[in-house]
């Protein structure tokens, strides 16, 4: 299984996801609700084999699926319809066109046609531009081909990753997922053990790699990165390799569309929140959302509220953290110590 | 940074949650994702006496824009010192001046610590451009500014904003006399710009208007936006050559095209323009 942060997970080897106090004592207060997500985006998986670039379009499936859903919200309120009669009008329930409406299922040509009826839209062009956004919702992206080892969730994370204008991120035990260098990847994959280093493994790491393409692209996200001073001194792989990740750092940094800041030791140990990645999107549709990792799958946050308090703490971290040309220079000395 | 040396000092930012940021809640109006629900507060109280306040704070936002084009286009000023760089929006200072002359020096200056945050991150993206911590109202600060300094040639025409910014310092020393300060340390040919909120004084529904506004700003959540006058604006760019049209409300300085409908009276409750050091 693969996840958005350092971590490629083996299922014969667990390893210890921390969930921060902050979260908990959100939780303790009651005001963080969570969901975990077993919404089975990968379900959606019924059209052609998309190869490599697909991903490379604005918006994911995952995202055009959040907007359609969006849209035909605002639609069926204007027409001061119920989600009940709107579901007994697709031969469904309530609790349907609720996740349809979230964007958390596939929607069928049909479905959205009778609903378009139902909510009076009766213009064949405008019927038919929501009809090919549910087509293009229900193409598959690229991760689809490895399915069998990316998890659902984190298909979900991959769909909306591909959207994001803007990735911010957390992590206070590995270099993010994105910055990894392919053998820092392959080192957490097989848990550093060569009987490990199968082919599950070097598929694991092309995805890893994959993932990094879209950093690269011409309307790529910004990625605001910020860790934990330890990842540094952190040999992951050993020190030869620990350096050529420095280094590799070092040379993403340059790419203006990457922003690292590392928080020294004397402020990180009071932080105590756990790893998480924010998304957003320059859609106003989208709200933006948070992924948090556990052992089980991932919790999804996309209520104001919740992904309010992450903001609030990714701002404090930003402020407390190196400033980007700081971090530059604590990446060059960690270079030259790695070296000696 | 702002404290922070004694190994005690843990929380260097405090973050209180019950007050606005200036700078979110301009970035609430404009339709930003980067604020939070106190500043969104602050824009849902504005606009009980100013419906319009979301089109008011666009109007600082493209007159900052408009301004920018004039000076790096027809002007041809290459050097920007932008007091209040705020949190980076879709079109700044430096994207709108390099359009035009690719090499044109920015420098932003704000003391914010988020905005700064921000701004390393998102608005920093290549050499000609650069964010400097220092107290915008204090001039010295600025002027003396070590980064200032380097990237801005004080022997050459330099464009100088305080937009949208002074109407939310009302500290002991006088805005004019700020600028004074500011202005005196350009060289000739250089370009002051600002915008503020503005109290008409005529007719009596908009002064009566601007002044229910800047109450309903000072009990929100943000406790800040001061309304002056025209006379008072004004000798904030005393000793300058106003360029066409002069002080005007921000929508009307040179609009990008016709209008169809009159203005919101809110968008009269604003002053803007640019003046030109003999």
């Amino acid at each position: 299984m693969i996840s958005p942060h350092g971590d490629a997970k083996p299922k014969a080897l667990i390893c210890a996801v921390d969930i921060g106090y902050g979260f908990d004592d959100a939780l303790a207060q009651g005001t963080v609700k969570t969901r975990f997500i077993p919404w089975g985006f990968g379900v959606a998986v019924d059209g052609p084999d998309v190869s490599g670039g697909a991903g490379a379009q604005v918006g994911s499936p995952t995202a055009r699926r959040i907007i359609l859903g969006a849209r035909l919200r605002r639609l069926r309120e204007a027409a001061e319809i119920s989600r009940g009669e709107a579901g007994y009008a697709i031969r469904s329930s309530e609790s349907k066109i609720s996740r349809l409406e979230l964007g958390r299922v596939s929607f069928k040509e049909r479905d959205v046609a009778d609903l378009l009826t139902m909510y009076g839209v009766t213009d064949p062009e405008r019927r038919e531009a929501f009809l090919e956004m549910v087509r293009q919702s229900n193409q598959p992206g690229w991760w689809h081909r490895y399915t069998d080892l990316v998890a659902d969730w984190f298909q979900d994370y991959l769909g909306l990753e591909e959207s994001a204008s803007r990735i911010q991120t957390w992590e206070q035990q590995f270099v993010p997922g994105l910055l990894q260098t392919e053998d820092y990847a392959r080192a957490i994959a097989t848990r550093g053990w060569a009987a490990l280093a199968t082919e599950r493994a070097d598929r694991q790491v092309a995805v890893r790699l994959r993932r990094q393409a879209l950093l690269a692209r011409p309307d790529a996200p910004k990625l605001w990165a910020v860790i934990d001073e330890s990842v540094l001194h952190r040999p992951i792989g050993g020190r030869a390799l620990m350096l050529a990740q420095i280094e590799h750092l070092l040379e993403l940094t340059k790419r203006p569309n990457i922003t690292l800041q590392v928080v020294p030791y004397q402020y990180s140990g009071y932080a105590a929140e756990g790893s998480f990645t924010m998304l957003r999107f320059a859609e106003r549709e989208l709200p933006d959302v948070v992924f948090i990792e556990h052992l089980c799958g991932a919790l999804y946050l996309d209520k104001r509220a919740e992904t309010e308090l992450y903001s609030r703490v990714f701002d404090r971290l930003t402020v407390d953290a190196h400033t980007p040309d700081q971090t530059r220079q604590l990446l060059t000395k960690a270079r030259a110590e790695a070296r000696v | 940074m702002t404290t922070g040396d004694a190994a005690g000092d843990v929380m260097r930012f405090g973050i209180d949650p019950t007050k606005s940021s200036i700078a979110r809640a301009y970035d609430a109006a404009l339709g930003g994702k980067d604020n939070y629900e106190v500043d969104r507060e602050v824009l849902r109280q504005l606009q009980a006496v100013a419906p319009a306040i979301c089109d008011y704070a666009w109007d600082f936002r493209n007159l900052l824009i408009r301004i920018t084009r004039f000076l790096a286009g027809e002007a041809g000023i290459t050097q920007f010192l932008d007091c209040g760089s705020g949190l980076p929006t879709a079109e700044n200072t430096h994207q709108v001046a390099q359009r035009f002359e690719p090499d044109a020096q920015v420098v932003y200056i704000d003391n914010d610590p988020s905005v700064l945050a921000h701004g390393r991150a998102l608005l920093v993206e290549n050499e000609a451009t650069v964010l400097v911590e220092a107290d915008i109202f204090d001039p010295r600060q600025v002027l003396d500014n070590e980064v200032v300094r380097k990237h801005l040639d004080f022997s050459e025409p330099i464009a100088l904003y305080q937009m949208a910014t002074l109407h939310h310092y009302n500290g002991q020393r006088s805005p004019q006399s700020i600028m004074a300060e500011y202005i005196d340390a350009l060289p000739s040919g250089s370009y002051v710009a600002i915008s503020h909120y503005c109290d008409p004084e005529t007719p009596e529904e908009l002064h009566k208007l601007s002044r229910d506004i800047e109450r309903a700003f000072l009990r929100s959540p943000m406790h800040s936006g001061w309304f002056r006058t025209r006379a008072e604006i004004g000798a904030m760019l005393a000793g300058l050559e106003l360029v066409e049209p002069g002080l005007v409300p921000c929508a009307d300085w040179w609009p990008d095209g016709p209008r169809l409908k009159p203005l919101e009276p809110e968008r009269l409750c604003t002053l803007g323009g640019v003046g030109r050091k003999p």
